[in-house]
């Protein structure tokens, strides 16, 4: 899961014409800063959800939105399973 | 000529903070001060018709009690009119006077001769934004602007309101007078500031009260250290606010009133829902339900009439009944006792706030020498409450291998001719597209 979500991760900065790529990212990065904008979130959001069937924010119910790259992570892991 | 809004200000205690940012703060006593010097620095600005534009949301603040102070209409001018629309405002609005405001200073230039016929009440003009078509201009009196605003000033002493809207923009203008109105303060973002430091400027000076879009909101939740600011009053406008935002709301901020507003430049504010549930009461549909406005759904589409829309349209149209109500182009549902808004008839998608036509997107896609038809459409996000999908019928059978580098290259032409938000972000491959008798593409 980690390792598609970084790949889509990347697809989705490129796709907002941001220029950054990511190897690996740090559990504890901060999704804003890691250069992804609040559009490329949502991208990401999307091209996941055409990948998985899934989309975990409109399932959860505690609503949390996620802050780092490790809660992110978490969140597609645990509605995945 | 009366005017609420310059006459709201005498009542209200001078040493109390007008206007804040992180460099500067304002009280309401500098105000009344500010107000006489410019009175002897513009005299011919009296009783004049002009267009207020500034970049800096707090510079724009700083004037508008001033200049509110001497003339007969102000134009609200958004920076991103272009120049032929801007000429035709300014011929229907009477323009006679362009004052640009920056850091340097007030700028005053002339842009034509008008007899100005002074209306009893001031004229503010404001208009909507225009990546739909030409953007639509109306013109509110100030008082019915100022209809819905609360003002008691003993309350309002303890509300600091955050802003995060353009000023220049019925939302932003909705905060302010609110803000006004009940001698409370007002305390700035900029549009080019970072989020985190808008976020600790919020915090560090006690905002209390703050209205913004539900996408917005999104991401001032995926902030740091959002929940530090010492919120009471959460509003929400602009978009549907869906469950999971108002839940998460709910959440962090414990001791908050959440309340989503629907209001748009046209109809003004609407109504407000005050149980942070998503949608509205079907109860407030019918005759004599809510003040001041009357609310109905014909064919799934939400209708209102309403005394304290605009006064008056002098650029576009609205589709009004025999009734007299608006038709206010939301699509909605109604499941069980709740009316829910589903999108627009238009088709239009909202992306965290900016207007999307399908049709220009599509016009793009089917510009490209593989794609036979397109069909654009929102699909809704947890993210930006909607993003841009598209369907693409393609010119030649493309194997299964040959569909991502065939998304890849449409998705790079598209960003090449388009605004980021406007890119489709999935595209699927299909083997048509269906048309209505008239030809035009099904979009419900």
């Amino acid at each position: 899961m980690r390792k598609l979500i970084l790949e889509k991760f990347n697809e989705a900065l490129e796709q907002t014409g941001k220029t950054e790529q990511y190897e690996n990212i740090d559990d504890a990065s901060i999704l804003l800063e890691t250069g992804l904008d609040s559009l490329g979130f949502a991208v990401l959001v999307a091209i996941l959800e055409e990948e998985l069937d899934l989309d975990p924010f409109q399932l959860m119910d505690e609503p949390v939105y996620p802050r780092t790259f490790g809660e992110f992570v978490g969140i597609y892991k645990k509605f995945y399973d | 000529m009366i005017n609420s809004f310059a006459e709201s200000y005498k009542l209200i205690p001078s040493d109390r903070v007008y206007i804040q940012n992180k460099f500067e703060s304002i009280t309401y006593g500098d105000v009344q001060r500010s107000i006489s010097t410019f009175r002897e620095q513009f005299p011919f600005l009296v009783g004049k018709n002009c267009a207020l534009s500034s970049s800096s949301r707090f510079e724009l603040a700083k004037a508008i009690p001033l200049i509110a102070s001497v003339v007969n209409k102000i134009f609200f001018q958004p920076q991103d009119l272009k120049d032929e629309v801007l000429e035709d405002f300014y011929s229907k609005g009477e323009i006679e006077y362009v004052i640009n405001i920056s850091l340097l200073g007030i700028d005053v230039s002339k842009v034509s001769e008008v007899a100005a016929s002074n209306k009893f009440d001031q004229e503010w003009l404001l208009s909507t934004s225009g990546t739909t078509g030409t953007p639509k201009l109306v013109s509110y009196s100030i008082t019915s602007l100022m209809k819905t605003c609360k003002n008691d000033l003993v309350k309002g002493a303890s509300f600091n309101w955050g802003l995060c809207y353009d000023l220049n923009r019925f939302a932003g203008i909705q905060v302010y007078l609110q803000a006004i109105s009940s001698g409370s303060s007002l305390t700035i973002s900029e549009s080019t500031e970072d989020l985190n430091s808008v976020v600790n400027m919020f915090t560090n000076r006690g905002v209390n009260c703050l209205s913004a879009t539900p996408s917005f909101w999104r991401k001032v939740l995926m902030t740091k250290c959002s929940n530090t600011i010492p919120l009471k009053i959460i509003t929400l406008g602009g978009e549907i606010a869906d469950q999971t935002v108002l839940d998460s709301l709910s959440f962090f901020f414990t001791d908050s009133n959440i309340i989503h507003i629907y209001a748009s430049t046209e109809v003004g504010v609407g109504f407000t829902v005050k149980d942070a549930k998503a949608g509205f009461p079907y109860e407030y549909v019918g005759v004599a339900k809510l003040p001041s406005i009357e609310l109905k759904i014909v064919n799934n589409i939400l209708w209102i009439k309403t005394n304290r829309g605009a006064d008056s349209l002098l650029n576009g149209t609205l589709e009004v009944d025999v009734e007299g109500f608006i038709n206010t182009g939301d699509i909605v549902e109604v499941i069980s006792d709740r009316v829910l808004f589903v999108g627009r008839d238009s088709g239009t998608i909202n992306v965290g706030g900016n207007k999307v036509t399908p049709e220009e997107i599509e016009t793009v896609l089917n510009s490209h020498p593989g794609v036979i038809q397109s069909k654009v459409f929102g699909k809704k996000n947890s993210v930006l409450g909607m993003l841009v999908n598209a369907e693409i019928v393609s010119k030649k059978i493309i194997k299964q291998d040959e569909k991502k580098i065939f998304k890849k290259e449409l998705i790079i032409f598209c960003k090449n001719k388009l605004a980021p938000f406007k890119v489709p972000a999935v595209i699927k491959f299909v083997d048509n597209i269906a048309f209505n008798e008239s030809g035009k593409i099904v979009r419900k």
